[in-house]
């Protein structure tokens, strides 16, 4: 059977989502005291334009918080004016051309708690999860999206009787006679203000786990954080924890550990003005989901981005020499080193791919080398790797038509295992 | 006395018909502003959010919004220019839509193979047949979370007894009777925009509200140009609908007929800048129109009414602008020798003002842009309604036309 092409890493959500003062993901002062001035400029074209060009000048063309300025932009240019279902028609655009019956997968985001302060323009994550539910109902064989779970939303059954039925209700297709469920995976954000080894979401993990349904979680250093006053009461000194095992136990002391030296350090300090990037990091840690994995065994997570780029490179930059300082681990490694132990770890090439053709840093290599890796039973990683753009945070490194040949041409052996294979392991959606 | 001929009354009715004409820029420029920065679009946008938003339940301004009806009507070009207008039979018609979808959205399905080599498999789940859109509107409210929006719907629900047309009467009137508030804080909004773009123009255009009286005062002829002119604008001003009061295409309208074409001179105005970068073979002020979006059809018409209104008053020799020969660029190369000491009148007024400024004229004439600003910040309507009204106590002051001819003969 003819398996098709999958892209399991895009977002739809149009900046109605975003809470008022999302600006303040960018690590400059000035714009997280005054975000909404910023943002004010940046809503028109012209004035992205300027600010962009202004930013690259102050920052350099590979500074990390022009890295994010970039992101910021792509997602304004995608999602600014415009319904969730055209920001998902422009993807599904360059996806059709590898493959007509191509499957996208859109991650939700529950951002009603990335912000302490209510925002007045934002929607509801329900509105924007019905309209999702549109997108699916348009494009049943076509659109997968992820159901976006925050552990300070619900808690324990009641979550789960929350997200039954976004996976328990559906759609038919007339032309294919099948029928596909609403949504079709979990989508974790921790450093939006939660730990994945929370065990408010135990009862979810099981319902996933006994469903056959995977969970896709933001796994980088740099991204979106929380942004919102009183991060200190987000992350106590002594977490709880969803430990079952010795191994879980062993770990949660080294999470303990991190904490505490991240306190010392002064990265967790409360902050008017949402300067809490470091301490965020604690939240997306790929050792916290140990735990998860200790105690649900056959809970498919893919700790997506491989860890981020910064963390790939050997020669790092100054902000992560910084915070290896204290916390010695590289992301990609432990990313590795989780997947060779647990065999229903995956891990996708997003917003990584961007960085492949860069000749000055070995991205790639890194990268291969994890293909032709083998995990503790002796089988090849490359089965657990997925393709994935992370459209539309990628469009201002690059155009979405662009990922997708550049991952063809240097990933050529590996193309239709990562792009339909694997993806099909993972998702299990009818085809 | 002959009130009807008083040298204060023409001055005043020549000094309104200033501030009409240049009050219509005044709104060309807001309009325009509003265009570009899609204000109107964006209030009605959050009016209507505003007014469904429902956070027990969803936040169906989105949804509406997103409906196809209406998505329909956003510009798929970069400006993705939601709609300005939305009736009230369409906002009944999508609102009865978004609130039946609801129910299709919750057609349960079952997992029935979860190993099978084409992925899990699942069926269809039965559900109650609704067939209708009432049917489904009554199901999607028993769905909904109880809520003051959910309360208007089934009020409306229960009063139209299972009519559709009656519901969508319900549902338009209470639409119709919220946009009325719409408006009021939409004007409520614009005030503080008249009193910016009252500045711009003032400063603009070198507007000096004391200086304009003065040269009024003196210049018997175009006292006389200007009330005469006056008159006729009145009597075309009568001919515009109440409801086109505020359009300043209709203002313009009004009062561009009074002018015969010979009047209206050919200086450099913003069409004549614009025709100028449109037509130099560069891609640099190429690129600058098309980012300022000054190619687009309503840009241009704006561009052509705010030529017309400064031809109109190009043609009327009102003394505003900006030269070398008077304040305040004239300060900067004071030519003493032309001071004429010994002329008087209009002459030897132009000449202190001009080429003679002391802390008092500085002062005035700082005082008189502030005058201009905030009186063009009243906006068209209201000087246009003065005019009427003091040309009609010219008129009403003034003997009639064929007695004073007659006398004349005899």
């Amino acid at each position: 059977m003819s398996l098709p092409f999958t892209n399991v890493h895009t977002h739809v959500f149009n900046s109605e989502c975003a809470p008022d003062r999302f600006l303040r993901i960018l690590p400059v002062n000035f714009v997280r005291k005054y975000p909404g001035i910023i943002k004010s400029a940046l809503d028109s074209n012209p004035g992205r334009k300027i600010i962009h060009g202004l930013f690259k000048l102050l920052s350099g063309r590979e500074g990390n918080k022009r890295k994010e300025l970039d992101k910021y932009i792509a997602f304004l240019d995608a999602g600014t004016d415009v319904s969730q279902l055209k920001v998902f028609e422009t993807a599904l655009k360059t996806g059709k051309m590898y493959d007509s019956s191509v499957r996208i997968v859109g991650l939700t985001m529950n951002m009603d708690y990335m912000d302490s302060q209510p925002s007045k323009k934002q929607i509801s994550f329900l509105t924007q999860l019905e309209l999702v539910k549109d997108i699916k109902r348009y494009y049943p064989a076509n659109f997968f999206p992820f159901l976006g779970i925050d552990a300070r939303h619900k808690s324990g059954d009641d979550l789960v009787n929350w997200a039954r039925p976004y996976f328990e209700s559906g759609v038919y297709h007339q032309n294919l006679k099948k029928v596909y469920p609403y949504f079709a995976g979990i989508k974790l954000y921790p450093a939006l203000g939660f730990f994945p080894f929370d065990p408010k979401l135990e009862a979810l993990y099981r319902y996933a786990e006994e469903h056959d349904i995977p969970v896709m979680t933001h796994c980088t250093r740099v991204g979106s954080q929380y942004i919102g006053a009183k991060i200190e009461s987000l992350i106590t000194k002594d977490p709880d924890m969803i430990a079952t095992t010795d191994k879980a136990k062993a770990v949660q002391a080294s999470i303990k550990e991190r904490i505490e030296r991240f306190y010392k350090k002064g990265w967790i300090r409360n902050s008017d003005i949402g300067d809490n990037d470091n301490a965020c990091d604690l939240f997306g840690h790929p050792e916290n989901y140990i735990p998860v994995l200790e105690a649900f065994p056959k809970l498919k997570i893919c700790l997506a981005h491989m860890g981020g780029s910064n963390e790939i490179v050997s020669k790092i930059p100054s902000s992560v020499k910084e915070i290896r300082k204290v916390d010695g681990v590289s992301w990609f490694d432990k990313t590795m080193e989780i997947m060779k132990m647990y065999p229903t770890v995956y891990t996708d090439i997003s917003y990584t791919l961007s960085d492949f053709d860069k000749k000055n840093i070995d991205v790639l290599d890194k990268v291969i080398g994890l293909l032709e890796a083998t995990d503790n039973a002796g089988n090849s990683l490359s089965r657990r790797v997925l393709f994935g753009t992370d459209f539309f945070m990628t469009e201002q490194e690059k155009r979405e038509t662009e990922l997708y040949s550049v991952t063809k041409e240097k990933l050529k052996k590996y193309f239709d295992l990562i792009t339909r294979v694997n993806p099909q392991e993972y998702l299990r959606q009818p085809v | 006395m002959n009130f009807g001929n008083s040298n204060i009354l023409n001055i005043i009715i020549s000094i309104t018909l200033i501030y009409a004409l240049l009050s219509i820029l005044v709104s060309i420029l807001i309009e325009w502003w509003n265009h570009y920065k899609k204000a109107r679009a964006r209030q009605l946008k959050d009016a209507i959010s505003q007014l469904l938003k429902d956070p027990l339940n969803l936040d169906y301004g989105d949804l509406f919004y997103s409906h196809f009806m209406v998505n329909g009507l956003t510009s798929d070009d970069e400006k993705r220019r939601p709609p300005q207008y939305i009736s009230s039979k369409m906002f009944s018609e999508v609102l009865i839509d978004i609130i039946a979808r609801q129910y299709l959205l919750q057609q349960p399905i079952q997992l029935v193979d979860k190993n099978g080599p084409g992925g899990k498999q699942y069926e269809m789940v039965e559900m109650p047949p609704c067939v209708t859109v009432l049917e489904k509107f009554e199901a999607s409210l028993k769905i909904m979370n109880a809520s003051p929006f959910r309360d208007v719907l089934l009020s409306f629900w229960e009063k139209a007894n299972g009519n559709y047309e009656t519901l969508k009467t319900l549902i338009e009137n209470w639409y119709d009777n919220y946009m009325d508030r719409v408006s009021g804080w939409y004007k409520t909004k614009q005030k503080a925009k008249f009193i910016f773009f009252g500045f711009v123009v003032a400063i603009g255009l070198n507007i000096d509200g004391i200086h304009l009286v003065k040269i009024l005062s003196l210049d018997k002829n175009l006292q006389q140009k200007l009330v005469q002119t006056a008159e006729e604008v009145a009597d075309n001003y009568k001919t515009i609908a109440d409801s086109a009061y505020d359009n300043s295409s209709e203002l313009l309208r009004a009062i561009d007929g009074t002018f015969p074409d010979s009047l209206k001179k050919n200086n450099t105005r913003p069409a004549d800048i614009i025709s100028y970068l449109m037509a130099k073979d560069s891609a640099k002020y190429k690129g600058y129109i098309k980012k300022l979006h000054l190619n687009d059809s309503i840009t241009k018409k704006y561009v052509a009414q705010a030529d017309s209104v400064l031809g109109l008053a190009a043609s009327l020799n009102i003394p505003i602008g900006w030269s070398d020969d008077s304040a305040p660029l004239s300060w900067f190369h004071c030519k003493k020798e032309s001071f004429a000491k010994k002329t008087s009148g209009l002459l030897a007024y132009n000449a202190k003002r001009n080429y003679a400024p002391d802390v008092w004229i500085v002062l005035l004439y700082v005082i008189g842009i502030v005058i201009s600003a905030v009186s063009l910040s009243f906006g068209a309507p209201f000087w246009f309604d003065l005019l009427m009204k003091f040309v009609n106590i010219r008129r009403a002051g003034k003997k009639p036309e064929s007695t004073t001819q007659k006398s004349k003969e005899s």
